[in-house]
């Protein structure tokens, strides 16, 4: 199993590519914390694995900016839990933020060229 | 939005406390699933949280200011060394209150000698004539601080000059106001008549001089008196106007004021009295500076 190993020294992935994820997540439906980040695990096959811990501060700098919205629930095995939704900002954000990524995919597979080995 | 965070932060420092004790919690459920001991399982957990007290920190910085957190510690470590070493801080606190006082000090002095504009209308386009400072230049008897040319000189450059709109000339003096026994000197001025017309200075009383005052021969036509010394030798009273004042022993009549806050052009002093440049002979008869050629 790959690991990309995180350099950054706060834990965090690349802010904004977490960000992403985590919208992206959300676009589907609304989610707690745990189910977020075992989302993200999930659906890339078990290559991105997110810090759970560093997910927190991002949820909320996500927030902060009105991108997601929280609400207090109860989850599926009766515990009380902070859920978070995708805002109309936030669903902006996300096509600007996948576009710009598309482009640079696209550039840097341009310039890497076929691969050869 | 940003800053009004600060005053949430409690509330949500305990959320955030019970959202990462929610995650440990499904972990937790998890692992127990998976069929671990409860032990075993909160580890486990713990590990996949990973940084707890990182995590926490995160976001508190993202919920506080960080100045407004330690201000507080600054100023407990400050009264601590206060209590320390006393003479230490006086004296450091004496060296900061006399050099910010003398700073404040040198300010006041530079703007109101250099800073501050004249109070007229076009300050900036103002400009003083002197002779190019050289070996040849200025010889001769000197009777006043600002003296650049005798008054032939001056008459030469009036009727000549091209380069400004208007030209004016100015001298001080000192008068006499008093008709005998004790002296009761006044600051004067001698202008050309078109000084308080150039600067722009409307009379607060009366009137100003025109070119028409200042001619060759004119006689005592008159003297304008600086704001200040009409408030304060005639009570700020219009009756002032058309009296007589005693300039060194020659009666000139009161014929304006000029306006508040005008003090002349010589920045740091001001005038009491202005009478026209042509009134010098009868001030000064048979002395009188104008038709030298020698004199400044």
């Amino acid at each position: 199993m790959a690991q990309p190993k995180q350099k950054d020294d706060r834990g965090d992935m690349l802010q904004g590519t977490l960000a992403m994820l985590v919208l992206r997540t959300l676009l589907l439906a609304p989610a707690h914390g745990h189910t977020i980040a075992y989302a993200i695990e999930r659906t890339s096959e078990d290559i991105l694995q997110v810090e759970h811990g560093s997910l927190y501060p991002a949820l909320h700098r996500l927030e902060e900016r009105g991108l997601i919205a929280s609400f207090w629930g109860t989850s599926e095995n009766n515990r009380k839990a902070k859920y978070y939704r995708i805002t109309p900002a936030g669903r902006r954000h996300l096509a600007r933020e996948r576009s710009r990524w598309d482009q640079m995919v696209n550039a840097i597979a341009r310039v890497l060229g076929p691969a050869t080995e | 939005m940003s800053w009004l965070r600060y005053f949430r932060r409690t509330r949500r420092k305990e959320d955030f406390a019970v959202e990462i004790e929610t995650y440990l919690q499904h972990e937790m459920d998890e692992n127990i699933a998976h069929g671990m001991n409860p032990r075993d399982a909160a580890f486990a957990a713990r590990r996949k949280f990973g940084n707890i007290t990182r995590a926490k920190e995160t976001a508190h910085r993202m919920n506080t200011i960080g100045f407004l957190e330690t201000i507080g510690q600054d100023l407990r470590y400050a009264a601590r060394l206060f209590r320390l070493e006393p003479g230490f801080f006086t004296v450091a606190i004496l060296c900061l209150a006399l050099g910010i006082g003398a700073n404040t000090a040198i300010f006041h002095l530079l703007d109101a000698v250099r800073l501050r504009a004249l109070p007229v209308t076009s300050a900036q386009e103002l400009a003083e004539i002197q002779i190019a400072p050289g070996q040849k230049c200025c010889t001769g008897n000197f009777s006043n601080r600002r003296s650049n040319f005798t008054y032939a000189l001056w008459d030469e450059l009036r009727s000549r000059q091209q380069a400004f709109s208007s030209l004016f000339a100015w001298s001080e003096h000192r008068f006499n106001t008093a008709a005998g026994g004790e002296v009761r000197s006044v600051e004067g001025i001698y202008v050309s008549g078109n000084f308080f017309r150039t600067l722009g200075v409307i009379p607060a009383l009366g009137r100003v001089f025109s070119i028409a005052d200042d001619r060759p021969g004119c006689g005592a036509p008159g003297v304008i008196l600086g704001h200040s010394f009409w408030q304060r030798e005639y009570g700020g009273q219009t009756s002032a106007l058309g009296r007589k004042i005693l300039l060194d022993g020659k009666p000139f009549e009161i014929v304006g004021v000029a306006q508040a806050g005008f003090f002349g052009v010589e920045v740091g002093r001001s005038f009491d009295v202005a009478v026209p440049v042509c009134a010098e002979p009868i001030v000064n008869g048979e002395n009188s500076h104008t038709p030298k050629r020698h004199h400044w």
